[in-house]
């Protein structure tokens, strides 16, 4: 096979490693010297002070529970979910299937929100009960407690779960059970021997993904948590924001970051081996119909409990965004229209949609660019040369494991003086959602780059196409989708971009996510509800773009994005 | 016609499968329309036919692994409907193989051992000896994914043997291994599960590995059992149009019995054997392509039965020539030995039809 000169390879692959040093490994070395040099001294007994002290060991063990707790009840939770997905068909399964995308790509902030709006002291629920049993007190309060966030945690993984493990499922060969039962094997021999031993991978990946997710959690442990709970991801940005202790921030950014390291090093090994997608529709080629009682019961009891879990809080959100202490109102959508003496804002709320919309397409630009230079420096070297570009491969993805506090606060302590101050520039906070939505669009594009046979390209060069034409006329058009499909991903993402916004946004142009926690962090029922409002429009306009996704999906099959 | 229908209602003793009236939709589609066979003792038989034609289906409703709509399945003379598929102790190759990619070959092989309880010194003995029987040994500790596909057909073959099924069901099992292997390993098979006398059931569109490897084959057609016999019988004598165009034959001539031995086509009229003239709606002529030679080679009698035409094309074939020649304005192909080599193509030629290779058989 000919290999494109190296030369040009390394041309194309120049520009998302500058942005990586500049924008990733230099905040992060920085957070490293901090950590260690606090004072410009080589001091590592702070850094031992800090590991010993009872404080930092009760937040890293804290932080460890509640994602294994998280994990395990999402985990006991979804199984029998992903197993209906993948072995039945019933009404409204694809319906249900573009739901499931929804908790996906809702922004932290969001969700917090909406399991305010539900469950909240303040939300649907006490307020409908305090009326209809004459309650002096909400007689739910769940609010600032660990389940109140552990159940928000079930909200979002759930669908990841069950997204992975059930495609993973769905597409098992079904001739392996077969092949089982015709040796004698019963159901549960069966299920024991055979579909646990090879679902395990997938669960396997799927519980670390949600581990990691919880480990890093940090919007949802903010809002829902309230002050008496911290993750270290929570911790860190208190250290730096409101107490400004910029070397402990730092030495629990260096801990946040190690332990994410190894996480997702044990995730690519796991990943490696079984090829789990993460990123796909269920394989339905081998559902079968429903047909005993028996099963019709199981059905039933899973979907009511997936409507219950992920339609609920979202419709309480908006239910709640159009409820006032009199009934149905529209005061909290034209609160956000207005400037008000006493708000939070120095311009009215509303401007942060424009603002949102502005970062994202910016964020997306960047990092299609980006995702589409690096995909291809590393498509182009899949044959002989595969160690090397493993390596880079998996360089690309660190930004992935690498918390978006961190990353917030490495952007404060290094890119606010010469020769880079971009403190006051707006660049910063679409640089920093790039460089967090890249490696999805890294995801999403190499796959299908890797897919189309060389041989094309080589027919295509003996019918006379140049390299340019080649790349214009045959690589972009087959991987044109899985573009889209990064590009919306990247927009999503820098929607809902909360951890490393609260560091980089400027008080006057607040992104929706800050603007909903600033509310949120406010007294009193109209920046209560006009937290919910903004939540919902942010709802809308994330769900728009994976809806035009799925319009796609209609036509075409999807890209595989594996993780 | 159908052939199977002698067997419905028959009690025969020696019949260790019997299948009668058995009908499968699927939603709402019917997939087979009333298959009936019987099968003895150690008989291997060849479902054939040609993709969509429900042989795979046949062999899953068999197994248990599909729901029939009706008729029924006896086997050992007990109906077995209602028994579930890991407890009819019936093995079964599947088409890709179905290995338990997560299991080496000693554990794939060994489970079907593990379900029946077998002690475990036995069990190493058993697995040892089905693994030398396919010649596998000295691979038991091998992953799924380090075998080649020989070898993985070899691992199926040898896990479906090890629980010693009363019935071996095998779904296109040499399907995706390439023609030189295919060709070996089909001989093997029949030697092996001749050796070890198992009742067997095999799936294939291949005709040339249905031939090859079945006592009895069974043809199916869009859901209905065409013919059942011996492959010999088959090829001499296949019932109808549509066996005769699935085993390749091109040579079928219309017409109508014009009195007892004759048959009047565009051909004119030709002479057909007693025994061959059996179903009384015959309006079809079968000419089988090796049942002719050239007219000047053999030292043919007057009255041997002459038929000339001129070369239309010629195919080297290795063992034999296959000559395509246009006798009026009927088109027809044979194949003849090559020596002596038949005429170029244009030229013309006069051959001598063998009259044993002249088949009446029904639309």
């Amino acid at each position: 096979m000919k290999q494109p000169r190296p030369l040009f390879r390394w041309a194309v692959f120049s520009l998302p490693l500058l942005f990586l040093l500049l924008f990733y490994f230099y905040p992060l070395g920085k957070i490293v010297l901090l950590s260690f040099l606090p004072d410009g001294n080589w001091d590592p007994a702070r850094l031992g002070k800090l590991v010993n002290s009872p404080v930092y060991g009760r937040i890293l063990w804290f932080t460890c529970w509640q994602a294994a707790l998280s994990t395990v009840i999402t985990l006991v939770l979804a199984l029998p979910g992903a197993y209906v997905f993948a072995r039945y068909r019933f009404f409204g399964k694809n319906l249900l299937q573009a739901l499931m995308t929804v908790p996906f790509v809702l922004p932290t902030v969001v969700t917090a929100a909406a399991f305010r709006a539900l469950l909240g002291t303040n939300g649907l629920l006490n307020t409908w009960l305090m009326h209809g049993l004459r309650l002096s007190q909400p007689p739910i309060n769940i609010d600032q407690t660990v389940a109140f966030f552990l159940l928000a945690h079930v909200f979002y993984n759930y669908t990841l779960v069950l997204r992975i493990v059930g495609g993973f499922w769905g597409g098992l060969d079904p001739d392996l059970r077969a092949a089982a039962k015709m040796l004698g094997a019963s159901p549960w021999q069966t299920f024991r021997r055979i579909t646990l031993p090879l679902l395990m991978p997938a669960i396997g990946s799927a519980a670390l993904l949600v581990f990691i997710f919880c480990f890093t959690s940090f919007g949802v442990v903010l809002i829902l948590g309230g002050p008496g709970y911290a993750t270290l991801e929570v911790e860190i940005y208190r250290q730096s924001v409101q107490l400004f202790n910029l070397p402990m921030a730092a030495a629990l950014s260096l801990i946040q970051i190690v332990v994410n390291f190894l996480l997702m090093w044990l995730h690519a090994r796991l990943g490696k081996r079984s090829r789990i997608a993460f990123y796909t529709d269920s394989a339905s080629g081998t559902a079968i119909k429903v047909e005993s009682p028996a099963e019709k019961i199981l059905i039933g009891v899973n979907l009511l409990f997936m409507v219950i879990l992920l339609v609920t809080p979202l419709l309480a959100l908006v239910v709640r965004s159009f409820t006032g202490q009199d009934g149905l109102t529209l005061a909290y959508y034209s609160a956000l229209f207005t400037t008000q003496a006493r708000s939070v804002f120095f311009v009215e709320p509303i401007a942060a949609v424009a603002n949102s919309v502005g970062f994202a397409l910016a964020a997306m630009t960047i990092a299609v660019i980006l995702g589409l230079l690096a995909s291809t420096f590393l498509a182009s070297a899949r044959e002989r040369g595969a160690p090397v570009s493993s390596f880079w491969d998996a360089i690309i993805m660190l930004p992935l494991a690498t918390s978006a506090v961190t990353l917030g606060f490495g952007y404060i302590i290094t890119l606010n003086r010469p020769p880079l101050n971009l403190r006051d520039s707006l660049a910063l906070v679409p640089i920093a959602h790039a460089l967090v939505a890249f490696p999805f669009v890294v995801r999403c594009i190499l796959p299908s780059l890797k897919q189309i046979p060389q041989t094309l390209r080589e027919a295509a060069t003996l019918l006379g196409a140049s390299p340019y034409q080649v790349w214009r006329r045959v690589d972009i058009p087959i991987i044109g989708r899985a573009i889209l499909v990064g590009a919306v991903f990247a927009f999503s993402i820098s929607m809902g971009e909360f951890g490393a916004s609260a560091f980089v946004t400027r008080p006057h142009t607040p992104t929706m996510p800050v603007a909903i926690f600033r509310f949120l962090g406010q007294p009193g029922d109209i920046n209560y509800g006009q937290a919910m409002a903004m939540s919902s429009i942010l709802m809308l306009v994330t769900c728009s773009g994976f809806w035009l996704i799925g319009r796609l999906d209609a036509s075409k099959k999807p890209p595989q994005a594996s993780l | 016609m159908k052939t199977g229908r002698k067997v419905q209602g028959m009690q025969d003793k020696s019949n260790i499968l019997e299948v009668d009236r058995l009908s499968n939709r699927y939603e709402g589609q019917p997939l087979l329309q009333d298959i009936s066979f019987a099968l003895k003792q150690g008989e291997i038989l060849c479902l054939l036919g040609p993709s969509g034609s429900g042989k795979t289906t046949l062999l899953r409703l068999l197994a248990g692994l599909e729901k029939e709509d009706a008729g029924s399945i006896l086997f050992c003379g007990r109906d077995i409907r209602a028994v579930p598929s890991h407890k009819r102790n019936f093995g079964m190759m599947f088409q890709e193989y179905a290995l338990f990619p997560h299991k080496s070959v000693q554990q794939n092989v060994a489970f079907g051992l593990e379900m029946q309880h077998c002690p475990p010194d036995e069990l190493v003995r058993r697995v040892r000896t089905v693994l030398e029987l396919v010649g596998l040994l000295g691979l038991e500790h091998r992953k799924i994914d380090e075998l080649s596909g020989g070898e993985r057909q070899r691992v199926a073959l040898a896990r479906s043997l090890a629980p010693e099924p009363q019935l071996l069901l095998l779904d296109e099992p040499l399907g995706s291994l390439d023609r030189a292997l295919r060709d070996r390993l089909t001989g093997e098979i029949r030697t092996i599960l001749k050796s070890l006398g198992v009742t067997a059931v095999f799936v294939t569109h291949d005709q040339a590995e249905a031939f090859s490897i079945a006592d009895k084959v069974a043809i199916l057609y869009h859901g209905t059992l065409q013919q059942f016999d011996t492959p010999e019988h088959l090829y001499r004598k296949p019932v109808n149009s549509t066996v005769a165009g699935f085993l390749g034959f091109r040579n079928l001539l219309k017409g109508s019995v014009e009195r007892q031995g004759i048959f009047r086509s565009s051909l004119g009229n030709l002479p057909v054997r007693a025994e061959n003239m059996v179903p009384e709606t015959a309006n079809i002529l079968l000419i089988r392509p090796e049942g002719a030679t050239l007219a000047h080679s053999s030292t043919a009698k007057d009255d041997a039965l002459r038929l000339s035409g001129t070369i239309t094309s010629r195919q080297f074939q290795g063992s034999s020539y296959r000559i395509g020649l246009r006798s009026g304005d009927t088109p027809l192909a044979f194949d003849l030995p090559i020596d002596p080599p038949p005429p170029e193509i244009g030229r013309p030629i006069e051959l001598i039809l063998n009259p044993s290779a002249l088949v009446l058989l029904s639309e």
